[in-house]
């Protein structure tokens, strides 16, 4: 049977979004429009942690380096170029790059699924420390400093393709910004109905079997974690335009920790769980910095646990479940998004 | 403990609050309230220097409320927790510019939480106090930072030191802006005061501590600003405090220096003896002498970035 | 030569400070094979619980050797019964709930305690080594490091409790076939595990900075060197922290801190790189 998306839910999420992307504006001022484009650049984050991780089954602990490698070569890219048409793809490719040599580094030297966890970690942890010393003028790159601590103010927001005089404004950069959430969603959701995509979830079913039926378990990892880095550098490059800064804490431990957050509160092993879950506990952390009565870690810290020792599949699986029973004659999904293995 | 001074403040404030403004209160709360916005880490490892700042700045507004407020009107403090994190910082600003709409922020911690701010507040047109003691160099006309500067502080506590325990000086800082520039400071007033450094080690970034009085000062000049310009428009006030306006605070009189938006302010030396501080010297009027080595908004009044200062030793 | 003598002994302490930090991390990841994120938040936990009683007129020492390692043991039994008895065999579950647990503590603490605490100095002053001076207390550091090594190693060769838990670690299946109860295994290792790194916070008090996130700065260098050290607990941290330790220091004495935490950041992907199973995967394997 030739793989095919399953229309349907496609269908509705991709209906769901546009009706945001076009009806959000109608509803909200600026300030909302502003808001919510943060939150979508942490929902692109979402998604490549979830692609690699619930789809590809490598628990990457260090999203968050592809995440400010994006943002830092968008930001010195943009400063040295002028116009910020190259400098958008850059923010993709070289984290991409980077995954691809990292991948390469960790898969074809048959690292355990845990060990990678960790390296990830590592990586983070590393890039954190020597971005924070950055700080002075001998470490610039081009006409960019990079500023250790203190970071990178008054980054040039994307411009009009080829334009450079023309930079967007907030609610033209929230259109790109839930334009390409979409697309980078509706790509994703045919990449796993492909034939590659189908190899990834064998692989991540049961290595040795899908080994032993001829296909190469290294390289098709290597692939999804490459997607995944550019994934999270596009995301890099949406947040750094969003804030016009960036500095070191982009890779820090907790941004990382966040990221799985997002992605084991929306679902795990799916695609719109993520979404869900970065703008669901974005919103939660905003609100909680908004009264003074609780700490605001005390919150967080009985919400997590709550969580996992109640819904801890993720919200989206729950729902699902749910609807299925409501509409129980149609059979559905004929996208692979099964039980992930958990270690 | 913290905790106790803490309720002090608060209990001293409502009382004063209530004492004071009783005849007041039914005036004020006919005008509609000013509202400033605050942005400060309560929680996370920089929340040991947020909290005492946002004790400093309710009991500032507390204190101008019970006067009567500003212009006829009270003060509303909108403050958000920021929670040691740059993202929230971008988040909350751009809140506080564009759905609160504040008259003016004081907020910022360490210099990333400023920088990240600073561009947004300057986009949306809204005046911002940075009260902190930082490193120098913040160039912009939509700031004014009431810290003090190394060469404010450093250029005092060496030769003292010097004089005090010896030529021969070891050099300890922490690895980042801050740091790095102070000990380039220091590096030059040991040698100018005939030491020698032995060497300089910079260490893993922690947790520094920075001091409270700045954000109550803060606070008063942006009122005193106010009350000259009589009004709360951003462009006034800030035209009305390049006038020169001084405060007279915990630490003496406070004034702002038109060419760089810093502080004019006294410099005391003290030595710690018994939890109470033993004044040793007192040097008044301290310029912000590096900022000014590198920026007059008077002759570039848009200028807005920081520069990272040349210490020439 | 008295410089090399001084290195030395800083290599010494850094080695120390690494394995009383791991070591409780390194007995509940050793046994359970689970990842308690929330491992800098019980070192913080026994690090406040030294600093109070100290500041409160009670012995330094019986402080932090005695009433910590009791405290943090408590918390862990609560913590254990509450939250992670119900995700055994879940790692990634564990790994949320462990880190909701360190919010959950930081934010507690900071509620009852607010955001500084007074610290307490080091006792016992410095010595000198030819010109240079040390601290006197790192000897002390470094005692207590072997101490607890030695402990862990008598505990597991020669009780019967040892023996019980060796065997719930190779097979629990068997063990239960025996008549043991796994689960009343796992209780009583997490709580030692707890117990051990309260007295590690204990122990770091009088050179460490005491505040409520002060767990954030420990918990990747042991997590890094349990993992690292691989399934055996005392060899296997005890390696790892050797080896990570001498690297940190050297590579600081050099330049500074920061490459030196690199460098030992560094050091320990290419070692998982080349021993993936971590050191005792390879080496020393029937080793405790």
């Amino acid at each position: 049977m030739k793989p095919r998306p399953a229309w349907p839910g496609l269908c509705a999420v991709l209906a769901a979004m546009l009706v945001v992307m076009f009806g959000l504006p109608l509803v909200t001022g600026l300030f909302g429009l502003v808001q919510a484009t943060v939150f979508i650049a942490m929902a692109v984050l979402a998604l490549s942690q979830g692609f690699i991780w619930g789809y590809g089954g490598i628990m990457s602990f260090g999203q968050s380096a592809f995440f400010g490698l994006g943002g830092y070569t968008y930001a010195v890219a943009v400063m040295n170029m002028g116009d910020s048409t190259i400098p958008f793809f850059l923010s993709i490719l070289l984290p991409a790059a980077f995954a691809a040599l990292l991948g390469y580094f960790m898969f074809y030297g048959r690292i355990s699924d845990a060990y990678v966890g960790v390296i990830t970690l590592t990586v983070t942890v590393i890039l954190f420390n020597v971005a924070n010393s950055t700080a002075g003028d001998v470490y610039h790159i081009g006409n960019a400093p990079l500023g250790g601590f203190n970071g990178m103010p008054s980054i040039p927001p994307l411009n009009m393709p080829g334009d450079p005089s023309s930079p967007l404004d907030p609610q033209q950069l929230y259109y790109v910004c839930m334009g390409l959430l979409v697309l980078v969603y509706l790509m994703l959701h045919l990449i796993l109905a492909s034939k590659f995509g189908r190899v990834v979830v064998a692989i991540r079913e049961n290595e040795t079997r899908a080994m032993l039926l001829g296909y190469d378990p290294r390289l098709y990892k290597l692939l999804v974690f490459a997607i995944g880095g550019g994934i999270a550098g596009l995301a890099g490059c949406l947040f750094t335009n969003w804030g016009g800064f960036i500095s070191p804490t982009v890779f820090g431990l907790s941004q990382s920790a966040q990221i799985i957050i997002f992605v084991l509160v929306g679902g795990l092993g799916t695609l719109v769980g993520p979404i869900l879950g970065a703008v669901a506990i974005e919103y939660l952390i905003t609100v909680i910095g908004s009264q003074q009565t609780f700490n605001a870690d005390l919150i967080l810290g009985v919400v997590l646990v709550a969580f996992v020792l109640l819904v801890p599949q993720g919200v989206v699986p729950v729902l699902r479940g749910v609807t299925l029973r409501v509409f129980s004659q149609r059979r559905v999904a004929a996208l692979p998004e099964a039980k992930p293995v958990r270690p | 403990m913290v905790r106790n001074r803490r309720e002090i403040l608060q209990s001293a404030a409502a009382v004063a609050t209530t004492v004071l403004a009783a005849p007041f209160i039914r005036r004020a709360e006919a005008a509609e309230p000013i509202k400033v916005g605050s942005l400060l880490d309560l929680s996370g490892p920089i929340g040991t220097s947020g909290q005492p700042m946002f004790d400093a700045i309710q009991l500032a507004v507390a204190e101008v409320n019970a006067a009567g407020g500003l212009l006829g009107r009270p003060i509303e403090l909108i403050n958000y927790n920021t929670q040691s994190t740059i993202q929230l910082y971008s988040q909350y600003a751009q809140q506080l510019a564009l759905k609160d709409r504040v008259a003016v922020v004081h907020g910022g911690i360490t210099s990333a939480s400023r920088e990240a701010i600073r561009p947004v507040f300057d986009r949306y047109r809204i005046l911002y106090f940075y009260n902190v003691l930082y490193e120098g160099g913040v160039c912009d006309r939509d700031i004014f930072c009431t810290g003090t500067t190394p060469a404010q502080t450093v250029n005092k506590l060496v030769p003292y030191a010097l004089k005090t325990w010896g030529k021969k000086v070891y050099i300890l800082a922490a690895d980042y802006n801050y740091g790095q520039i102070t000990a380039k400071w220091m590096t030059k007033y040991t040698r100018d005061g005939g030491g020698t450094v032995q060497a300089v080690d910079f260490f893993p970034l922690d947790v520094t501590g920075f001091t409270a009085a700045a954000t109550y000062e803060g606070f008063h000049l942006w009122a005193e600003g106010v009350k000259k310009a009589n009004s709360i428009e951003r462009m006034p006030v800030i035209k009305a405090l390049e006038t020169g306006l001084s405060f007279d605070g915990p630490s003496g009189k406070v004034t702002i220096d038109h060419a760089t938006h810093h502080v004019i302010r006294n410099a005391y030396l003290g030595k710690a003896v018994d939890k109470t501080w033993d004044v040793i010297a007192s040097y008044p009027n301290q310029p912000p002498s590096d900022t000014a080595a590198v920026c007059n908004l008077i002759k570039a009044p848009n200028t807005d970035k920081q520069f990272v200062i040349d210490v020439k030793s | 030569m008295a410089l090399a003598a001084l290195i030395g002994f800083n290599v010494l302490n850094s080695i120390a400070a690494l394995v009383l930090l791991s070591i409780g991390l390194g007995v509940i990841f050793g046994m359970m094979k689970i990842i308690n994120l929330a491992h800098g938040e019980f070192l913080m936990l026994g690090a406040y619980a030294t600093v109070i009683t100290t500041n409160a007129g009670l012995n330094l020492f019986f402080a932090m050797l005695v009433v910590a390692p009791l405290f943090v043991g408590a918390v862990g039994l609560i913590v254990e019964r509450g939250i992670i008895r119900f995700l055994y065999g879940r790692m990634i579950d564990t790994m949320l709930a462990t880190w909701g647990l360190s919010l959950f503590l930081v934010g507690i603490i900071t509620t009852i305690f607010g955001t500084t605490v007074k610290g307490v100095a080091a006792p016992f002053g410095g010595f000198a080594i030819g010109r240079y001076q040390a601290s006197a207390y790192s000897v002390f550091m470094i005692v207590m490091a072997a101490a607890v090594l030695l402990g862990i190693w008598a505990t597991l060769r020669f009780t019967r409790f040892g023996l019980i838990a060796r065997a719930t670690m190779q097979n629990p299946d068997m063990a239960a076939a025996l008549g043991v109860s796994p689960p009343r295994i796992y209780m009583a290792t997490f709580v030692l595990g707890a117990a051990l790194t309260g007295l590690a916070g204990g122990v770091l008090v009088p050179v460490s900075g005491v505040a409520p996130t002060m767990g954030a700065a420990y918990i990747a260098r042991a997590f890094i060197t349990v993992i690292g050290g691989g399934a055996a607990i005392i060899t296997g941290s005890g390696l790892a922290s050797a080896l990570f330790g001498f690297i940190d220091q050297v590579v600081t004495f050099q330049t500074t801190p920061v490459f030196g935490e690199v460098a030992l950041l560094i050091s320990a992907l290419v070692m998982i790189r080349i021993l993936p199973q971590g050191i005792t995967g390879r080496f020393f394997r029937r080793s405790l």
